[in-house]
């Protein structure tokens, strides 16, 4: 995918604009091949039916994707960055608990995004049936060859098709419009449907309307993905092209609506696709290309999107550390093996499950309203304590639209029976992110810090003591302690305890995830000249903590600068080979049995540890893969078993002692 | 550190050569001695608080208040269970 370069975010030209149509669009974009025949469904036709929803879809457009995403949320970038990991760094500082709704938010996000595939490439494959001589034609497996060649493809990136997507878009809506304004010039009077009054009066009159709602909702189940990619485009190449894309889908909508009008009141649709039925019988073949090009476009997107989802989540310490790879040499493409193939696996059982798009519709939106009202609440913060905006305004705000997404939610609920293997997913995906989540924080209270000052002359002594054989020229010790005065007491441990280890430099890294996504600096603190030395590197959330890299780079930097001497080797290599001697040390943690737990710690931090075993190993998850590494492993001790009743036997008399 | 007496005396901590405190608890109790580690609540949050200190007597040691079986000298105390904590040398004395 073409990501526009930071500098030509905010600025605006056809080719940006370009740009925007052919990544953030996807999903919205191609909801007209499903929304309106998952409206009429097996209904018969009628004024009040077409009218009413029309004109729940139109303001549906208006009020959830035009007012709440490209109006209020888009201002909350971060630093350009949108989505809902994005967000939550920007108000974390707010509330503890906003983890909770960002977990449900991602979670419910990537379940959705399990079916968006799918249902699109099904609802443009499904075309293809009308053509004559076709009808009886099995589309399942066409649908799974071209969801697993998307899926397969996905290790090459997108970088040589990348540019296609936006004209192909642009043709795409172009068509849309075309399609539909050919059908209103036939019945005008179908534009009334823009009056929020025949919504109204569609949602008192017409019987279980409120449950139709469920299958109008689908028209805005891809405004999520224009706040997620935000970062890849620019808040105003969003909002300029959106005014298009929205005159584009209402025109389709209208058009849509015309040509089921026209097959009379009280008829049925018989499983037709008013999408396909508004072309001409000439444009039928071109047009199902386009529109199953269009689905692979917003299969794509979706796909990415999830990558980034992850990427951000790992970084925020919601997932356990995966690979992630760079197919590309451009900023910010990443794909990672294992969440493809989980995505893959999803989408393939989703297609042998459902078989057709009509069935999918049935299932699909209901996560979509959770990650919505999850997005309310977290810019609900973001307006108040980032915007300053006024109290009341907030309220009333988020009250609106948490009363506009809870009854889609509730018009949704009635899809948790067609989508039950659904709530599995969800729950593995937010019991993995709640469990790493809140097992680092249980982790982390028990994490203890010394005062590195208290230390230094011992380092020091340590450092020239030629008793002890050397172990490296420069040890680095991977420390999380903010404070440049602060280490962890694992680290004194590992320096002192067992065979001291000495060094000419003992180095502590120490990477600061930032609110910002792109950061990336550091500092430098010599607790003592050229051999206590503390650096912090300042990263991003979206960077990928490449620390070697990163900690060459600094001592290159330092050398250049003639801050520090890089020293001879110990061994006496030197002139065999003059690269610096580096040795990192990795402290991994394991759960010790001397813990005691409560129930509930005792199932996180066990499911933390499998989680950890399943993920990567610390020192690739720190990108250390080249270096000289030295794994130690140190137990976990949370809750120590406070007395142990041992008995000693001396001859025949028993001796109870207590510890 | 978001509370300031927190604050002020970690700064103070840090800072200080020696660091023989007394520390007098809510419930009454006090003792002498000095504090060896801390654990933070959350120490990813831009303003993590502390919340526990390891306080160790002032015989003892170990600079880490571990023994050499690896079990721990002293105690963990919670800083919510502390009232005032005294530095004898500089009688420099800071109350939560």
């Amino acid at each position: 995918m073409v990501e526009l370069k930071e500098s030509s975010k905010e600025k605006i030209s056809g080719s940006t604009l370009l740009v925007a149509l052919g990544i953030i669009y996807g999903d919205i974009g191609t909801s007209p091949l499903y929304v309106l025949k998952a409206i009429v469904g097996e209904k018969p036709i009628s004024e009040l039916l077409l009218y009413g929803s029309l004109s729940c879809i139109i303001w549906t457009l208006t009020l959830q994707t035009t007012i709440k995403y490209i109006w209020f949320t888009l201002k909350a970038d971060n630093h350009g960055e949108g989505g809902v990991f994005s967000l939550y760094a920007l108000v974390r500082n707010n509330g503890k608990w906003l983890a909770i709704p960002t977990i449900i938010g991602a979670t419910t996000l990537l379940a959705d995004g399990i079916l968006t595939p799918p249902i699109s490439v099904a609802s443009a494959v499904e075309g293809l049936t009308i053509l004559n001589g076709m009808q009886e034609l099995q589309t399942v497996p066409i649908v799974l060859l071209l969801l697993t060649g998307l899926f397969f493809f996905q290790r090459y990136g997108t970088k040589k098709v990348g540019s296609t997507f936006g004209p192909v878009m642009l043709f795409w809506f172009l068509m849309l419009f075309i399609l539909g304004f050919n059908q209103i010039l036939l019945h005008p009077t179908i534009l009334q449907a823009i009056n929020p009054l025949l919504a109204v009066d569609f949602l008192r009159s017409y019987p279980s309307a409120l449950w139709l709602l469920g299958a109008v909702f689908l028209a805005t189940t891809g405004a999520e993905a224009l706040y997620s990619d935000l970062g890849h485009c620019g808040r105003k190449n969003i909002r300029i092209t959106w005014v298009g894309v929205k005159l584009c889908l209402v025109t389709n909508y209208m058009g849509q609506a015309v040509w089921l009008l026209n097959l009379g009141e009280g008829n049925y649709l018989h499983g037709m696709n008013p999408f396909f039925q508004i072309m001409p019988q000439w444009f039928l073949i071109p047009g199902i290309i386009i529109a199953t090009i269009a689905t692979i476009i917003a299969s794509q997107a979706m796909i990415s999107g999830s990558y980034t989802l992850i990427n951000e989540a790992m970084n925020l310490n919601f997932w356990p550390r995966v690979s992630v790879r760079q197919p590309t040499e451009l900023k910010g493409q990443i794909y990672i093996p294992s969440i493809n193939m989980l995505l893959w696996i999803g989408c393939v059982l989703m297609i042998l499950y459902f078989k057709t798009s009509s069935h999918m519709e049935a299932a699909y939106g209901f996560s979509i309203t959770i990650t919505m009202l999850m997005t309310t609440i977290l810019l609900a913060y973001y307006l108040y304590y980032k915007q300053k905006m006024n109290y009341l305004l907030v309220l009333f705000i988020a009250l609106s639209f948490i009363f506009i997404e809870g009854t889609f939610f509730i018009a949704n609920i009635a899809k948790i029976k067609e989508r039950w293997m659904f709530l599995f997913f969800e729950l593995f995906i937010f019991l993995t992110m709640y469990i790493w989540y809140k097992a680092r924080k249980i982790n982390n209270r028990f994490t203890k810090f010394v005062d590195l000052g208290k230390y230094v002359h011992k380092i020091k002594e340590l450092s020239t003591d030629e008793a002890i054989p050397k172990l490296a020229t420069h040890l680095i010790y991977l420390t999380k302690a903010n404070s440049r005065h602060e280490i962890e007491e694992k680290i004194i441990n590992s320096i002192f305890s067992r065979k001291p280890k000495r060094a000419d430099v003992y180095w502590f890294v120490h990477i600061h995830r930032t609110e910002e996504p792109f950061t990336l600096n550091y500092s430098v603190s010599e607790l003592v000249d050229d051999k206590v030395i503390k650096i912090t590197i300042n990263a991003g959330f979206r960077i990928q903590p490449k620390t070697e890299l990163y900690f060459k780079k600094i001592v290159q930097e330092l050398v250049e600068d003639r801050k520090l001497n890089l020293h001879v080797r110990g061994d006496g290599s030197t002139k065999y080979n003059d690269e610096p001697d580096f040795k990192f040390i990795v402290i991994e943690k394991f759960l010790s049995i001397e813990n005691e737990f409560a129930l509930k710690e005792g199932i996180l931090l066990s499911s933390y540890f499998y989680l950890k075993r399943l993920g990567l190993s610390d020192e690739k998850a720190f990108g250390l893969e080249k270096s000289d590494v030295l794994v130690e492993q140190v137990p976990l001790l949370f809750q120590q078993a406070n007395t142990v009743m041992l008995v000693k036997n001396i001859s025949d008399e028993n001796e109870h002692v207590t510890l | 550190m978001s509370t300031s007496p927190c604050e002020k005396f970690y700064n103070q901590w840090v800072s200080q050569k020696s660091k023989t405190l007394e520390i007098r608890l809510k419930n009454g109790s006090s003792m002498i001695g000095k504090f060896v580690s801390h654990y933070y609540t959350d120490e990813t949050m831009d303003v993590p608080t502390i919340d526990r200190w390891h306080f160790v007597n002032d015989q003892c040691k170990s600079p880490v208040g571990i023994d050499a079986f690896g079990y721990l000298i002293g105690e963990i105390i919670f800083q919510k269970n502390i009232r005032s904590i005294k530095f004898l040398d500089s009688s420099f004395e800071i109350k939560f």
